[in-house]
């Protein structure tokens, strides 16, 4: 299964539409007046068959003429069944989304003209063909809406099953439903002046964060969820010569079971690429493990598929696994058991006492390591006709970090000495993907700039990267001169250590902002320096010592003198990735004093001076 | 050349009808493709270690062939004639990591296209094919099924049938493997010429073995060159009586140079112009050459064409009149202005009605043509006369092989009018591009010209550095939480005025030519229709965007951003700014004292490093150019400037390539302090032994960047 390549196309069209829509109505030029949508759910025998969607958009231009930009997606569930707007042409395009290879989607587009004052009406009739996919209604437009209603008509038939309720919502927008006399029911959203939903740097992901209607239903429950997704589960041609033989190597190497579990996960991660084909019912059925390991190639399903073929065809109880990953995906199987409360599929090795989780896509995890895609996430396990629903253990936070060590001296203007920069967990595995989508010739230097972070007047030497296959760390390693970092002032030598040196302790531009702030790793950092103070001189005196422990961070910078060494030890941790809107600014002091703290230099004045 | 045959001949071109070649298609290219020289490729061949540390693939093997057939035929309307094309490059590529095989695995192909039909036939098609193979470690060797490729398809049903394109991820690939594939390309022309090519020796990766092949049909007129010590061709005639010419080269290395590169000028390549010059329904200068090889042609034989080109050419617009009578306004105006205003006024309405007229979209050949009529009607150049030549992104003019190649504009008593970049040029402003160049003019009467005479060959005058200027006076203020607010002023000169680009938009450029031009206000475009926020919205980010280059740092923003002059008419032939940035985290604690950053007021700049530090092109900066940073900084109150910090901002740097010079004063009152940085490049091009010196200049730049202010308590 995976729905990732729907959300995705969903979150494509916004930022495809908000690209045009800035061009020709930025400022709010163009606003929808007026929006109704209405979905019909149809019966055929007593069952779902189908959704009718009639989407009836009205803009109006409010300064100048402009353009109203109105689209919507389609692909081989979803038909247009008719198209239209006075002045514009329907265009039907190929539009797949970035993380999948092929997923047959298309978008159907109008460009409207708009006058100035004057209203024109764009429509779209739809039918969800696999109904099963109706799960859930998106309510934003990259333009403002005055006024929209959304509407649900569920038939008598499917009353007492289908559930719709909100998400997300934010002022401005109600839902009400009514039981009308025939027995049908009614869910309607009404919504006055929402603002319009536009793209913002390091904003949570629209899936996490969009105002939406859920409706579930469609499934009975769980259990008729899980079945949905085992149809496509075809365990009959995993007898497959290819993978007997790679079992069997990768048996003969391991020495007990969990190694043989690392081996297998580590061999799938490093020898399968990710390729999402994800078109029709692809977008479920996972490829069979045979295809997987021929083609080199697999997406979630094929390469869990083929995880479990390998741990199965060593004796082991391997499984597959659906769930919906952190930040992607707002809730959980037994909440909304429909579609869209997951987007991947992982594996399990099940054993009487403990169930090991396997994720074949978290390319460069270290063994055992759980990522924090997955962490804690609501998990249905393949059990036959029915499912085991349990989490992923919510653990791992404290190998995602990164910790640096330099010893310095001071030679001239500038620090001289060795730097590690040393990485797990999610900032092991972020290094050395990028590290491999490298060209050789390229390593050193992008090794260099991260142990050069955040100066760009550093000449480095000696670079090195080690990083064992079965380790949990990476380390990056190399001889340093940070040129002017100790510059001599008369008598005096001004030294810029900048001990904490994070890449994603940034303040957050709030100007304009609109949405809330979400940090794109959860890490903690460590820091540890020592630098030689020269002969004749001595610290005129130690910064104050930092201690930051409030609502976004834990941090703390310090400095000692021993001797004649000058020893400084500093730490960041971020409590939390997502920041509210309203807090930015509040977080931003926070980093703001971290940062000021880091910034600060120490002078060493010359003992005949002082 | 009468523009009315080329409209009627262009309006033939459509319908155009896309849709993916098929199957049928593809087993054909495949037959033709890998039935050819095998002898190239060798998936065992011993990759060197030096290669093998530093790529991620090599091509073993590259063979790129060109084969252009032709056909004439008569029917019921007469002679016609049609020309077929050819081309495919075939790469073998060893997949050295898996970065390789991920960038080769996946692949887009078949587009196809059928442009307009004249009498049942299509004027032009176009079909492209893909195949590929991958030869394991083991020897065995697995043959790509291309149809099980996905088909992009487009329309509300779209499906296989309707398929634009089509993509493939290539099955079972892994490090170690060698991958072979091919790109094929038939084009079919009728009357018309075939596209022209250019075949380039350096790739991405580097390449064992390469050779690049052609056969001409003797009927079609071949010219072509190799540029850059790209080495001769050898030529022959085939069994078939074809023309042929071939090429080996091995050990092709990959140009690790990025910055200030210019690969036309310095990268071996040849250029094709395959010609069709026996129709009898399309244009050709009548000293077209008949079939043939025509190697390195003569630059007079080129010029002849474009001589009797000119002399064809007639045309039937309203532009001429239309400038004429903004110029009769003008002169009004302006009863004193001389023939060099009156010039330039008129290439300013030329380039106006060109641009605000629907009925007028003249390319730089006609309108040059145009303008020089104009000029010849209002008696405003001595000599003059249609100019063509090529900027430095381009080939010299001197070595083109087509007469379509060069840019075409005016020569009027010395002075070149060519098509400028509009918004950052005052009318007759000759763009840094095509300074320096050598270019070629036919002045006085077209008719003339049917007897052919050589042009009068010409080198437009190269500006220095201080022509070509950007000024920034900078007043800094820090604030309490050690950001900074800073009042700017930025000043663009000459060919810098490219930095100010995005601040003129065509309504605006339109405007200020209608103030210059002086055009009555009732003969002036409606106003432009962006709003004025979101004109606001893009000078901002625009503003924001050069302060990025103007600034070492991160996180600024820009405001208050006011555009005083656009450097676009002769009354302000410079670009001037206002502006105020917030920078943060300018300045930081160290004990009691202050120190402030001041050295991230003086221009972006990052360290050439590694493999960058040497150098295998010539250096190209685009034009001479100087940058003078003035940096104020206010104290704050209680604190006073170290004087020996001060002096520590001294340098001077001064070798071949020009200079870096900074230092700092004092005020009188001893509440500022100013900081004055000079840049200077000296050459517009430096040969690639002069890269240490421009090294040192970045390297001192570079250093620059961390100078900072000590500020210390008053006592």
């Amino acid at each position: 299964m995976n729905r990732t390549p729907l959300l995705t196309f969903i979150l494509f069209l916004y930022t495809f539409v908000v690209a045009r829509a800035a061009d020709a109505s930025s400022a709010d030029n163009v606003v929808i007046c007026e929006e109704l949508h209405v979905c019909t759910l149809q019966v055929k025998d007593g069952v779902l068959c189908a959704v009718k969607s009639v989407e009836e958009t009205t803009y109006t231009a409010l300064h100048s003429d402009g353009f109203a930009d109105a689209l919507t997606m389609y692909n081989d569930n979803v038909t247009i069944d008719k198209a239209s707007a006075p002045g514009a042409k329907p265009y039907y395009r190929s539009l797949e989304a970035t993380d999948a290879f092929y997923s047959g989607s298309r978008v159907c587009y109008m460009r409207v003209p708009v006058e100035k004052g004057k209203k024109v009406k764009a429509v779209f009739h739809q039918t969800y063909k696999a109904p099963e996919h109706f799960c859930d209604v998106f309510l934003m437009s990259p333009y403002r809406k005055i006024h929209s209603r959304t509407v649900i008509k569920v038939p008598p038939s499917l009353a007492g099953d289908i559930r719709v309720r909100p998400f997300g919502f934010i002022e401005g927008m109600s839902l009400s439903s009514d039981t009308l006399a025939d027995g049908s029911v009614i869910h309607t959203v009404e919504a006055q002046d929402l603002p319009a939903w536009r793209y913002e740097e390091d904003a949570p992901s629209s899936g996490l964060s969009m105002p939406r209607l859920i409706v579930t239903g469609q499934f009975s429950d769980v259990k008729a969820l899980y079945r949905h997704f085992q149809k496509y589960v075809d365990d009959g041609k995993d007898d497959d010569a290819g993978i007997r033989d790679l079992a069997a190597e990768l048996s003969a190497k391991a020495a007990d079971r969990f190694a043989l579990i690392d081996s297998i996960a580590y061999w799938v991660r490093r020898n399968i690429r990710y390729l999402a084909v994800e078109h029709g019912e692809y977008a479920f059925r996972p490829a069979p493990a045979a295809e997987v390991l021929v083609s080199r190639t697999g997406d979630c399903k094929g390469s869990a598929n083929l995880i479990k073929s390998l741990l199965r065809h060593n004796g082991l109880d391997g499984r597959l696994v659906w769930t919906g990953t952190n930040g992607e995906i707002p809730f959980d199987w037994d909440s909304v058991p429909a579609l869209c409360a997951g987007n991947h599929v992982i594996a399990a090795c099940v054993f009487p006492d403990t169930t090991v989780f396997i994720d074949g896509t978290a390319s460069w995890a270290s063994p055992g390591y759980i990522p924090p895609s997955i962490r804690g996430r609501r998990v249905m396990i393949e059990d036959g006709e029915d499912c085991i629903l349990t989490n992923v253990p919510d653990s791992g936070h404290e190998w995602d970090r990164e910790d640096r060590r330099a010893d310095f001296r001071i030679s001239g203007n500038d620090l001289v000495g060795h730097m590690s920069v040393s990485m797990s967990g999610v900032m092991r595995m972020a290094f050395l993907s990028a590290y491999a989508s490298l060209e050789p010739r390229d390593k050193v230097s992008v090794a260099s700039r991260l142990v050069a972070y955040p100066r760009k007047n550093s000449v480095t030497d000696s670079v090195e990267v080690k990083a064992p296959l079965a380790g949990d760390r990476v380390t990056v390693g190399a001889q340093v001169t940070e040129k002017n970092a100790a510059k001599k002032v008369g008598d005096r030598i001004y030294l810029d250590l900048k001990p904490v040196r994070d890449m994603l302790l940034e303040v957050v531009d709030t100007a304009g902002r609109v949405r809330d702030y979400m940090l794109p790793y959860g890490y903690s950092s460590a820091f540890e320096y020592t630098v030689e103070i020269p002969e004749g001189y001595t610290v005129e005196r130690l910064p104050a010592p930092l201690s930051v422990d409030d609502e976004w961070y834990s941090a703390s910078v310090r400095y000692a003198v021993d001797g004649s060494i000058l020893r400084c030890v500093a730490a960041v941790s971020p409590k939390t990735r997502l920041v509210p809107l309203k807090s930015i600014a509040e977080r931003n002091r926070c980093v703001k004093a971290i940062r000021r703290a880091s910034d600060s230099q120490l002078a060493l004045v010359s003992a005949q001076q002082k | 050349m009468d523009r009315k045959i080329v409209y009627i001949f262009i309006s033939l071109l459509c319908p155009v009808a896309m849709q993916a070649a098929d199957m049928k298609f593809f087993r054909k290219a495949a037959e033709k493709v890998w039935n050819t020289r095998p002898d190239l490729f060798d998936p065992h061949r011993e990759i060197p270690d030096s290669v093998r540390e530093k790529f991620s693939a090599v091509i073993i093997g590259e063979y790129d062939y060109l084969e252009a057939d032709y056909q004439s035929f008569r029917d019921l309307h007469g002679t016609n004639t049609r020309s077929e094309r050819i081309c495919f490059v075939r790469k073998m590529v060893k997949l050295l990591d898996s970065k390789a095989v991920e960038e080769f695995s996946k692949h887009e192909f078949g587009e196809s296209g059928r442009i307009g039909v004249r009498y049942r036939r299509n004027l032009a098609e176009i079909d492209h094919a893909f195949g590929a193979r991958v030869h394991k470690p083991d020897g065995t060797v697995n043959d790509v099924d291309v149809s099980r490729s996905f088909a992009i398809s487009e329309g509300k049903n779209a499906n296989d049938k309707n398929a634009l394109k089509r993509i493939i991820d290539i099955p079972g690939l892994e490090p170690g493997d060698v991958l072979e594939y091919f790109s094929f390309t038939q084009d079919k022309m009728q009357e018309l010429d075939l596209p022209s090519m250019r075949l380039t020796f350096m790739s991405e990766y580097p390449v064992l073995d390469i050779v690049m092949e052609g056969v001409f049909d003797p009927e079609l007129t071949v010219e072509y060159r190799g540029y850059n010590g790209a080495p001769e061709l050898e030529t022959g005639v085939n069994e078939k009586g074809d023309n042929t010419v071939w090429i080996r080269r091995m050990g092709i290395p990959v140009l690790t140079d990025t910055h200030f590169v210019n690969r036309v000028r310095s990268l071996p390549f040849y250029d094709f112009c395959i010609l069709n010059n026996t129709s009898p329904h399309r244009f050709y200068p009548k000293s077209s050459r008949k079939g043939g090889l025509y190697p390195d042609p003569f630059p007079g034989t080129i010029f002849r064409d474009i001589s009797l080109v000119m002399a064809a050419s007639d045309y039937d617009s309203s532009l001429p009149g239309k400038v004429r009578r903004i110029l009769k306004d003008y002169r009004k105006v302006h009863p004193d202005a001389g023939r060099k205003e009156l010039a330039e006024a008129a290439w300013a309405a030329s380039n106006y009605v060109n641009l605000t007229d629907d009925r007028n979209d003249e390319s730089d050949y006609w309108l040059a043509l145009m303008f020089c009529d104009v000029l010849r009607k209002e008696n405003l150049g001595d000599t003059l006369g249609v100019a063509f030549i090529n900027p430095s992104t381009d080939v010299p003019t001197t070595e083109i092989v087509n007469w379509r190649q060069p840019d075409f504009g005016a020569l009027v008593d010395g002075r070149l009018f060519i098509s400028p970049d509009l918004a950052v040029c005052v009318p007759g402003e000759l763009a840094a591009a095509y300074q320096g160049q050598r270019g070629a003019s036919y002045p006085g009467e077209r008719e003339r010209l049917w007897d052919f005479t050589m042009p009068e060959l010409f080198t437009t005058p190269l500006s220095k550095a201080q022509d070509n200027k950007l000024i920034l006076k900078a007043v800094v203020i820090l604030g309490d939480d050690h950001d900074a607010s800073v009042s700017n002023e930025l000043t663009l000169t000459g060919a810098m005025k490219g930095l100010g680009s995005s601040f003129t938009n065509a309504g605006e450029w339109i405007a200020e030519q209608e103030e210059y031009l002086s055009i009555p206000p009732d003969k002036r475009r409606k106003a432009d229709a962006t709003l004025p926020v979101d004109r606001k919205s893009e000078i901002d980010e625009a503003a924001s965007q050069v302060y990025g280059l103007l600034f070492n740092g991160e996180n600024h923003t820009v405001s208050d951003v006011a555009v005083l002059k656009r450097g676009i008419v002769p009354s302000a032939p410079d670009f001037r700014m206002e502006f105020k940035s917030r920078v943060p985290e300018i300045a930081t604690d160290a004990g009691d004292d202050l120190i402030v950053r001041v050295g991230a007021f003086a221009g972006k700049v990052d360290r050439i490093e590694g493999a960058q530090r040497d150098r295998m092109t010539n250096i190209d900066f685009g034009s001479a150019r100087q940058e003078n940073y003035t940096i104020t900084l206010m104290l704050p109150e209680g604190y006073e400037v170290d004087d020996q910090s001060v002096e520590t901002l001294t340098n001077n740097v001064q070798n071949t390539a020009g200079m870096f010079v900074s230092g700092a004063k004092k005020s009188e009152d001893g509440r500022s302090v100013v900081i004055a940085v000079r840049t200077r490049i000296q050459h517009p091009v430096i040969k690639a032994s002069g890269w240490p010196a421009v090294l040192e200049l970045n390297d001192a730049r570079v250093g620059f960047a961390d100078a900072q202010l000590v500020l210390k308590p008053m006592k």
